[in-house]
């Protein structure tokens, strides 16, 4: 299933403001998520900070979540267990050409234990493992 | 210590306010207040402001970064300058949700320091109410 931009503000709770993702394909047999990142628009900055690919990468893997599990409530990032940093990014046109794939998301009651790289044409980037939460 | 002059993050993320306790090479205590003018408040989530949770990261790694600067141009034999990079982050959980009005006061404790690596333990308090925790890993030149 592919997503472009419009789409995923309507999936995401986030406003325009907010959203990093570009445009996301998921894979449904496969329970993963393939997205390209970029800054909202009217960012007013040349910059973008690395915390800010943790986000795109929480964020791709959220649409996942709402599209495969049919989650429509909130949700919250309660636990990041790992993060690792290969590069550092600085400039928004370095973050634009980031591109995240995601590995098996897993349900465990209300949270979702998930997994996902970023990476700049074939280099890996970043590597995220995050706990998302259900608010029932 | 003037947070400017020392990180090169600057607006909208520099998100550091100001350090009120510093003990080189150990521990280190910042501040952040989190305001209703900052960039994310509009989409995250436009209803309901809530600080996001990598923001609350970053300002942690900011703060705890800064333990491994000495800021004591007299010292000779001093490693002044020397600023780590954010190559890792384990353990991180966020506890309550901040939002605007709030300050953010985060202390950081070396757990080590071996050779280019270092590892800090994070916690963020509001109202002395714990609302996140980390490990910072950090990496020198």
């Amino acid at each position: 299933m592919h997503l472009n931009n419009n789409e995923i503000k309507k999936c995401l709770k986030q406003g325009k403001e907010f959203i990093f993702v570009a445009s996301a394909d998921i894979e449904f047999k496969q329970n993963i998520v393939y997205s390209n990142v970029c800054v909202p628009e009217k960012w007013g900055s040349r910059f973008v900070s690395s915390c800010l690919i943790v986000e795109a990468i929480g964020q791709t893997i959220e649409l996942l979540i709402r599209k495969v599990y049919g989650v429509s409530g909130s949700m919250y990032l309660a636990q990041i267990k790992k993060v690792r940093n290969y590069n550092i990014i600085q400039l928004v046109e370095q973050f634009q050409n980031i591109r995240i794939i995601s590995e098996a998301t897993q349900k465990i009651n209300n949270c979702f234990i998930s997994a996902a790289n970023a990476f700049m044409e074939d280099e890996r980037i970043c590597y995220v493992e995050i706990y998302h939460y259900i608010i029932p | 210590m003037n947070c400017r002059q020392i990180l090169k993050h600057r607006y909208p993320f520099l998100l550091v306010d100001k350090i009120i306790e510093h003990e080189y090479n150990e521990k280190i205590v910042g501040i952040k207040y989190i305001s209703n003018n900052e960039p994310w408040v509009q989409g995250h989530f436009p209803d309901e402001p809530v600080f996001p949770g990598v923001y609350i990261l970053e300002s942690m790694a900011q703060i705890g970064g800064l333990i491994f600067y000495l800021d004591d141009e007299n010292d000779q034999n001093s490693e002044n300058g020397k600023l780590g990079w954010l190559v890792g982050a384990d353990r991180v959980k966020f506890l309550r949700t901040v939002v605007p009005g709030d300050i953010l006061r985060i202390e950081a404790v070396k757990i080590i320091n071996v050779g280019s690596l270092a590892k800090v333990s994070c916690v963020a308090y509001v109202n002395e109410i714990k609302v996140a925790s980390a490990e910072v890993t950090y990496a020198f030149k």
